[in-house]
């Protein structure tokens, strides 16, 4: 890891600071684009978790309680899309816009203007993505999405208009992150501060380099796929359409070489965060910089090639359903690694357990089960048996909560102080860590019971057998669900208030970020630190 | 003590990589239809699917 001398110089703001509407709408500060990525996640996270809310308040009994079918299967579409693409995305990005150019040392991002840009066409596709789910309700709407985010067709041909608000919403999301992505690239390699060298970057500016080649390798297909769907829709081309010569699955493999990437997307940045957390609280270097650096690129390089596990189901070769399973299953080696180099980092580390420590350790054990179910899904013989099921919902409810979620909940409290100038309510904030984690634990853990016992998931009935498991579920995602209004609370309350944060928040913390006062001034690095 | 403004000369490199990987992500989207449509007829007709 680096360390760095600098003058006070950057201490100054020299140049005029707008105010008032104006800053946002047309900032090109990097702090500020970062701060309105976070909020407006902040807001989807609600939005989506509303959404499950009700899934849930569904499925506390058997029979139809609020829903019909066709508005259960639109909520199950409408969470997971407004989730993935509208909370966690925007977050991962919030955290690069605030925390790559104070962690390299760099003034700002490399394109301020286009940085705002991919900002702000994030609220029109989140518009379009809303108008999808509610457009139904209007006279002459068409039918409700109820594909579920994979969109497949056949069914997604014959979706009334709404799927046609949802496929421009998918291409604006998509220019929006390639937008973003390209500037961090660009950030990362031409703007560091002398002497920073690649391998002196720290670990959350490397996941962040991973994770935005991955995006501008696997957005433009997804954009291509959604397209093809759109041809196929109104343009009489017969990509997926059988009964135009064309094959639905084919729709699969282009949609599957987006989605399972976008997995490593959504959790690669928490876990580099965890790579500054880690350290901070166990007082000691991070362990084996080097092969978590090789570990992240070996994740994404086989992550982009083991996509079909997601298909097993479809009756493809055995040599193809071989190579797909043992490629899948090799991922589990990379994983590994990265959670031994952290679990090594706080071997006789001096701990100390505030709030992002504890998110941290949590992470660790969560997430390393959530990959455990994830090698009996990779298993051909047992992935039949579970396809489709309640399993499956746990098993990624298990990876993405605490691997992207946990992690960005952890990143904010970890830099909050650096952000508002203000220390969070540490006690709040530990409150919030343990109900936020035991009612995660009682909404997920149950649903593999459900599952293995047959179970099938994206149905709004189930049978009466399962009512028990569902209730315990129900009980715990609400808890679960409201236990996100402490977060809100505790965030308004540090932005308010509190006690003055140091420039070095924690005692063990090491990197560029910590040099500069907290808040930092409007214009981080105007003179660029020297690392040794 | 090393400074790094944002010069015309880095705004030019900034926007030329910009460009360069804007030009990778238009070819990654143009060839994806036919890439996945051809890899998809190899796979179907070794009778996978």
């Amino acid at each position: 890891m680096s360390t760095a001398t600098l003058s006070h110089a950057h201490e100054q703001d020299h140049d005029h600071v707008p105010t008032g509407w104006r800053r946002w709408l047309f900032s090109t500060n990097h702090k500020d684009i970062g701060t309105l990525y976070l909020i407006f996640a902040l807001t989807m996270l609600f939005i989506g978790g509303a959404s499950a809310m009700l899934v849930r308040a569904e499925l506390f009994m058997p029979g139809l309680q609020l829903l019909e079918p066709d508005l259960y299967n639109n909520l199950v579409t409408n969470h997971a899309l407004i989730m993935i693409f509208g909370a966690v995305m925007p977050a991962a990005a919030g955290l690069a816009n605030w925390m790559i150019p104070l962690m390299i040392g760099a003034p700002d991002m490399a394109l301020p203007r286009m940085n705002n840009l991919s900002f702000w066409i994030l609220p029109a596709a989140a518009l379009m993505l809303m108008l999808s789910f509610v457009v139904p309700f209007f006279p002459g709407g068409g039918s409700q999405i109820n594909t579920g985010w994979t969109l497949y067709p056949p069914l997604s041909l014959q979706v009334g208009m709404s799927m046609d608000f949802l496929i421009f919403a998918i291409h604006l999301l998509g220019i929006s992150s390639v937008l973003a992505s390209i500037n961090i690239i660009v950030t990362i390699f031409n703007m560091r501060a002398p002497g920073m060298s690649l391998m002196k970057m720290p670990i959350f500016v490397w996941t962040w380099l991973v994770t935005a080649f991955l995006l501008i390798l696997v957005v433009p297909v997804l954009a291509g796929g959604v397209t093809m769907l759109l041809f196929d829709r109104h343009f009489g081309t017969s990509f997926f359409n059988a009964a135009g010569g064309g094959d639905p699955v084919l729709f699969q493999h282009l949609f599957w070489f987006f989605g399972h990437p976008e997995v490593y997307i959504l959790i690669l940045p928490s876990l580099g965060a965890l790579a500054s957390i880690v350290p901070t609280f166990s007082r000691k270097p991070l362990f084996g910089y080097k092969s978590l650096v090789g570990a992240m690129i070996a994740i994404a390089t086989i992550g982009m090639v083991v996509w079909a596990h997601h298909q097993y189901t479809i009756g493809m070769s055995l040599g193809a359903v071989k190579y797909f399973m043992i490629g899948t299953i090799i991922i589990s080696i990379p994983v590994g690694l990265m959670i031994f180099n952290y679990i090594a980092t706080m071997w006789r580390g001096a701990m100390t357990f505030e709030t992002p420590m504890l998110f941290a350790v949590a992470i660790l054990l969560l997430f390393t089960f959530g990959g455990l179910t994830g090698v009996m899904l990779a298993v051909v013989p047992a992935d039949l048996q579970y396809h489709d099921s309640m399993f499956v919902v746990a098993h990624f409810h298990y990876v993405l909560l605490p691997g992207a979620v946990f992690g960005l909940f952890a990143a904010v409290f970890y830099w909050l102080p650096k952000w508002t100038g203000h220390m969070y309510d540490e006690r709040l904030a530990k409150i919030f860590f343990w109900t936020n984690i035991i009612s995660f634990n009682i909404t997920f853990f149950p649903q593999h019971f459900l599952g293995l016992a047959g179970m099938p998931r994206r149905i709004v009935d189930y049978n009466a057998m399962f009512t028990e498991f569902n209730v315990v579920s129900s009980l715990g995602a609400f808890v679960f669900g409201l236990s996100h209004l402490l977060l809100l609370y505790i965030v308004i309350k540090a932005v308010r208030g509190g006690r003055r944060a140091e420039p070095r928040v924690w005692e063990g913390a090491k990197g560029l970020e910590w040099e500069l006062s907290s808040p930092p001034p409007f214009h981080s690095w105007t003179a660029a630190p020297q690392v040794r | 003590m090393a400074t790094l403004v944002m010069d015309a000369q880095l705004r030019r490199r900034n926007r030329r990589a910009a460009w360069a990987l804007a030009a990778f992500v238009l070819l990654v989207f143009a060839s994806a239809v036919p890439f996945w449509t051809g890899l998809f007829r190899l796979m179907t007709a070794a009778g996978g699917g």
